[in-house]
């Protein structure tokens, strides 16, 4: 007997959860030297029909006789026909994504977690705030925002990484460069030859740009130790814990909250997370 | 129901079971007691304390999730074809104690709570009996009673055996546990055996040393950052033998095994391992001993109750019994009101 799920079911009568829905790979986006952006097709097109999610949410994907690792989905909710994920090169599972070619079959078990407090956030100013990888949910996010732009004020994007080179999404952050509803600045580490943008680590950035407090969401995501200094930095700046929103790494194996490994505390990052206040994180022991 | 079955009728009665049941009993094949499936002529031990719990009846400590197989439908697609069969075991568990019964809470809040279901162990939770017997000896390591068990606490068995002498005196818990006490095998119990039952049984509890553990799930959070863990942890080897006998213990792993032809497994995973947590980038939210030390009671004491309202320690001392070093749960939560 075989069950599938893809949407996946809590209460008693769900199906299995462990069972990944079977997807193909329709394009390979080589985003730096070392990460890779997977567009799937589930090959089950009523599943695929059925799917939705909200930026933030994660998902498990497989590569069958390797394993199965957890990846932020990096492309907008709005987009039926496919979801990516955006892989950085890490360890074994990530290591054997990218020798995959377009065709190849992996497994996806989506979507896991809370996603970013979308609703909560309308008519207000958004700060997004990334690091490196980290800037994969955003990206999920600022479609979003861009999709529904009139509820929402101000849109800044402040977005670094080591080098020119190790920035993530260049298509997308070009195009949102160009837009004038948006404001969009990128940072890397050190200084590099050619490059115009800001100079210097995220959170320095982010005390030079100094942004206004009021009416604002920060929404932030990269390295861990990148997130600590900007969450310190933006309560210097005199953001409200409950407008300071981020969303954390951990290692999953079930992301259904049976497995036992990704706990802060009496939370679970797959389940309750992975999208937390500052006001929520500051209640869980200092275990990030 | 009470009824009393002489004691050398026992393997009697679970050949008569285990005709129509998957048995699970202490058996002592070699030098230690462990629960493993019926077997005529293996010698069981209602005795000794086993040392592994019989939730690997629930929760094999290796099990398939599914298999898979990929192959090629055209030259550039490549196609997966998924199986998983959830297995029905119709099973008896024989012989557990009242503290590895009330470790089944902990799975069935997990496992089937309002959450996501866990089918596999769902299903083999749904077909099985619980047989459990009451503790005369208590070990020194036991502390049931403590975390609010006791040695012939009924919770969660079917059916309850107690030892009286030359007979066992069998009370039943459910109805599904009726069908199981007829036959010839057993006599209907006297006053005489309920009473003598009821003394051995409170007997037992006394001897228990009981502590209070009512404010350690807040004291627990009070003192996250503070050195007591660094101390209590400095023998820890990180070996995980308490996390692998404790019948509360659920967490695992998936990984896959096969390359082209192959299947998903979950096994047992411990918090004790450093690499429990590691993350393919090299952080770890728990890199050190004391930090994973910290969170094993804390999940037992403090997280658990937090989300279920109920601990998840059933006092039976195991990890206290087969860490090879000493590290002793019941002075950690005692010591945890001193700090």
């Amino acid at each position: 007997m075989t069950e599938f799920s893809t949407l996946m079911e809590k209460g008693k009568e769900a199906t299995n959860p462990y069972l990944p829905e079977v997807a193909v790979i329709q394009k390979i986006v080589d985003e730096t030297s070392d990460i890779k952006t997977f567009r799937l097709v589930i090959k089950n097109r009523e599943k695929l029909k059925k799917f939705s999610f909200t930026s933030g949410q994660v998902g498990q994907v497989s590569l069958f006789g390797v394993g199965e690792s957890t990846f932020a989905i990096s492309s907008s909710p709005k987009t039926k026909d496919f979801l990516e994920f955006s892989v950085m090169r890490a360890g074994e599972n990530s290591s054997a994504l990218h020798e995959l070619s377009v065709g190849d079959a992996v497994g996806v078990r989506a979507p896991f977690g809370n996603g970013f407090p979308v609703k909560e956030m309308e008519g207000k100013n958004i700060l997004v705030i990334g690091g490196g990888i980290g800037i994969a949910p955003l990206r999920s996010l600022i479609f979003y925002l861009l999709g529904e732009r009139e509820k929402y004020k101000n849109v800044k994007i402040i977005y670094g990484a080591r080098t020119p080179n190790d920035l993530c999404f260049r298509r997308d952050l070009r195009a949102w460069k160009r837009r004038d509803d948006i404001e969009c600045i990128l940072a890397v580490d050190n200084k590099f030859p050619g490059w115009e943008g800001k100079v210097g680590f995220v959170p320095a950035i982010l005390a030079e740009e100094a942004p206004a407090p009021a009416d604002t969401v920060a929404v932030t995501c990269g390295p861990p130790i990148m997130i600590k200094f900007v969450l310190d930095e933006l309560k210097k700046l005199g953001f409200k814990k409950e407008h300071i929103v981020t969303t954390l790494e951990r290692r999953m194996k079930c992301g259904v909250g049976l497995c036992g490994r990704c706990n802060v505390g009496p939370k679970y990052v797959c389940v309750d997370g992975p999208v937390f206040t500052l006001a929520q994180l500051e209640e869980l022991p200092n275990e990030i | 129901m009470s009824k009393v079955i002489a004691v050398e009728k026992i393997d009697d009665w679970l050949d008569t079971l285990n005709e129509t049941h998957r048995i699970f009993a202490p058996f002592k094949p070699g030098g230690a007691t462990r629960f493993e499936g019926y077997q005529r002529g293996k010698e069981l031990d209602l005795e000794r304390f086993a040392v592994s719990s019989p939730k690997e009846a629930f929760f094999p400590a290796t099990e398939t999730i599914f298999n898979f197989k990929l192959g090629k439908e055209n030259v550039s697609e490549t196609v997966v074809s998924l199986e998983s069969q959830v297995k029905n075991q119709n099973q008896i568990v024989f012989g557990a104690r009242c503290c590895d019964a009330k470790g089944l809470a902990t799975f069935d809040t997990v496992f089937s709570g309002s959450g996501y279901q866990d089918p596999y162990f769902k299903k083999k939770r749904n077909t099985t009996l619980l047989i459990t017997i009451a503790c005369h000896q208590p070990a020194n390591t036991c502390f049931c009673t403590s975390v609010g068990g006791g040695p012939a606490d009924p919770k969660g068995a079917d059916i309850l055996l107690t030892s009286l002498d030359d007979k066992y005196l069998a009370q039943t818990f459910s109805t599904k546990a009726k069908t199981l006490l007829a036959g010839s095998f057993f006599t209907d119990a006297t006053q005489k055996d309920l009473k003598e039952a009821k003394d051995k049984n409170e007997a037992a509890r006394q001897k228990l040393k009981t502590f209070s553990v009512e404010r350690v799930s807040q004291k627990l959070t009070k003192i996250f950052e503070s050195e007591y863990w660094n101390e209590k942890a400095a023998k820890c080897l990180s070996c995980g033998a308490c996390t692998y006998t404790c019948p509360t213990c659920y967490c695992f792993n998936l990984t896959d095994e096969g390359k082209s032809t192959g299947e998903r497994v979950r096994t047992w995973d411990s918090c004790m391992f450093p690499q429990f947590t590691l993350e393919a980038s090299g952080h770890n939210p728990r890199p050190k001993k004391d930090h994973r030390l910290r969170n094993r009671v804390n999940h037992k004491f403090s997280y658990f109750p937090t989300q279920h309202r109920m601990l998840s320690c059933v006092g039976c001392g195991r990890c206290i019994r087969h860490c090879p070093v000493s590290v002793d749960i019941r002075e950690i939560v005692r010591g945890v009101q001193e700090v």
